[in-house]
């Protein structure tokens, strides 16, 4: 068998690498542990982010609803009904994956803003539902507290050693951007991509692109739900302030300035993206004009991220992604 | 089958053969507009098909209308079998490639992984481990060897349309729709590809239906030619017939 070694899998694997032994010099400094920690849970959910909008270009704005979903499912079946939490984060990831189905068949014959505006809604709807739904648990807007720490036989994880907090973050996130990059270069991804550049070219070589858009929501759904599934037992207490717009952003932020459509690029932008977040907190909310400052240069300057930038892949994708505004424009109109 | 001097390298043996396609009663409307009225027309296994008309006359309504892309009136048989209003990847499984008047790759991957695409999704004759040979017969039927890992985007027009009929090659089709494959190109560039559609036909044994404004391409390849005007058929017949009628003249060849 020819095994293929792609630059995306070197990079990713020398960025696992580098965080497999960074505890080693820094296991004093919970302060940067913990943030370590929040950059593998939202890098590994922007780079599912960045799989479904980047490489099958999908617009989808409804991850955090995935996320959220997720981290209350896990939350509330381990909390009141006892199930293990390691058990709640699969549950929680299928939950994601069944939502993301019901949200991915009205998207099915829309395109582009349509299923932006849909998949928001989705983001929209998920914090009224928890409050609504307090008398079933949820905790309403105070949020769902004391969910169950994960355990490891007899060891029960607790937050003032994050050190095996941190290696399941990194365990998982790897999973997760595992099989975005398995998925990313099968034959299952030829038709992600195959369909993104163009749908009409795709249907007339065969492809049956209900089912591909569907799975499409439902994997990037269930992958996100993971991370949201660890980040409730991580975190102990979640919210619906979850779904505030500045994480929103941030996550955002981190694929756009990672590289659209380029694997890892929307993880390592997280580290980028939550590292300077930490050196502006001292702004409180002005950093976000700072972000904005950033995004604008760093659009202007490097429009396909970083890792694009670096101009070191073959098919450079968020250069089209961005152009593609305006060829649809030009487009429009002519019929195939 | 009638035929002129430009026709010699066609099979005559044609004529003999039971439809492959059957189009009855053919309509489509936008809106008040009729693009396509009450068309009919049956074409024999290993024909070329010529269809030609002014712009926006309902020819490539024709093709959406066949493979799935539009849904319309009418009835629709392939091979026997009725395949009216089933989704394009339907078609395409069953045997209909066809190509698109504005060429459309995918264009952020490269030669190879564009047939790829048509081999692994659309073929339904693949079996285990001959995929690279399907895509490979594709690539050096068009000629696109050397070019296999280049990326698609950066080809130029002429490269593009050979990437869209390798791909729709490697479904392995019985019959291929061509929406103006010549549109656009150089007279240099005009020529291999009349070549390669005859071979197409001939060689792969594939039956070809062709939209093109170019008669001279037309009187080349097509056994029967038909025209249309506003969605209707004007007259349909061997090419140099129809090309003397009164009608055609005054609508479209004018
Ligand atoms: N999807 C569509 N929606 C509305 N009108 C269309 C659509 N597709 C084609 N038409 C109209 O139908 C008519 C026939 O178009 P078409 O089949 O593309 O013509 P041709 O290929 O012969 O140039 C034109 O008037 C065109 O504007
Ligand atoms: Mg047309």
């Amino acid at each position: 068998m020819k095994i293929e070694i792609r630059q995306e899998l070197i990079i990713f694997l020398a960025m696992y690498l580098v965080l497999l032994i960074l505890p080693l010099f820094l296991y004093k400094d919970a302060y940067v542990i913990g943030i370590l920690i929040t950059c593998m849970v939202w890098g590994a959910m922007a780079s599912v982010w960045n799989f479904t909008m980047g490489y099958a270009g999908i617009f989808t704005f409804g991850q955090f609803g995935f996320f959220v979903v997720a981290a209350y499912t896990s939350g509330m079946v381990t909390k009141y009904l006892g199930i293990s939490p390691w058990l709640g984060i699969l549950i929680g990831g299928l939950m994601a994956a069944v939502v993301g189905v019901l949200i991915g068949l009205p998207c099915m014959k829309l395109k582009g803003a349509y299923i932006a505006l849909i998949t928001f809604a989705l983001h929209l709807v998920v914090a009224p539902m928890i409050k609504v739904a307090d008398p079933l648990g949820t905790g309403g807007s105070t949020g769902l507290m004391s969910i169950p720490k994960l355990s490891l036989g007899a060891y029960t994880f607790s937050r003032t050693d994050l050190i095996p907090w941190y290696y399941t973050a990194l365990v998982i996130s790897f999973l997760v951007l595992l099989v975005v990059y398995k998925t990313i270069f099968s034959s299952v991804g030829l038709g992600f991509i195959g369909l993104r550049d163009s749908e009409d070219f795709a249907k007339t070589l065969g492809i049956n692109e209900y089912k591909y858009k569907l799975l499409v929501f439902g994997l990037s759904a269930f992958l996100t739900g993971i991370m949201g599934g660890f980040y409730a037992h991580y975190a102990g207490i979640i919210s619906p302030r979850l779904l505030g717009l500045d994480i929103f952003l941030l996550v955002m932020l981190m694929m756009i300035i990672g590289g659209m459509g380029i694997f890892p690029g929307a993880f390592l932008g997280g580290f980028i993206i939550l590292f300077l977040n930490e050196f502006l907190r001292p702004l409180e909310a002005y950093r976000f004009l700072i972000f904005g400052a950033i995004v604008i240069v760093a659009i202007k300057l490097m429009p396909e991220g970083i890792l694009g930038h670096l101009n070191i892949f073959k098919n450079r994708m968020g250069k089209r992604l961005l152009g593609r505004a305006a060829e649809v424009e030009t487009t429009r109109g002519q019929n195939i | 089958m009638a035929s002129t001097a430009n026709t010699n390298s066609k099979d005559e043996r044609v004529g003999a053969q039971a439809p492959i396609l059957q189009v009855r009663n053919l309509s489509k409307a936008f809106g008040a507009m009729l693009a396509v009225n009450d068309l009919s027309f049956e074409i024999p296994a290993g024909e070329v098909f010529g269809i030609a008309g002014p712009n926006g006359a309902g020819k490539t309504t024709v093709f959406n209308l066949i493979t799935g892309f539009l849904q319309g009136t009418g009835e629709v048989r392939f091979e026997d079998k009725n395949v009216t209003n089933l989704k394009p990847y339907q078609i395409c499984h069953r045997g209909i490639a066809r190509t698109l008047q504005i060429p459309q790759i995918f264009s952020t991957l490269d030669v190879f992984s564009n047939v790829r695409f048509g081999a692994h999704f659309g073929n339904k004759h693949l079996k285990d481990g001959n995929e690279a040979e399907i895509i490979h017969r594709a690539l050096d039927f068009v000629g696109l060897q050397d070019d296999k890992t280049a990326i698609a985007e950066n080809m130029d027009l002429f490269h593009k349309k050979l990437i869209m009929i390798a791909a729709a090659l490697a479904t392995q089709p019985r019959l291929l729709l061509l929406d103006e494959p010549i549109g656009g190109l150089s007279p240099a560039e005009i020529d291999p590809l009349i070549k390669l559609i005859r071979k197409i036909n001939q060689e792969w044994n594939i039956t070809v239906i062709i939209i093109e404004h170019l008669m001279k391409v037309l009187k080349e390849l097509s056994h029967r030619l038909m025209i249309l005007h506003y969605g209707e058929e004007i007259r349909t017949g061997p090419p140099a017939e129809v090309m003397e009628d009164e009608k055609v003249k005054e609508v479209y060849l004018g």
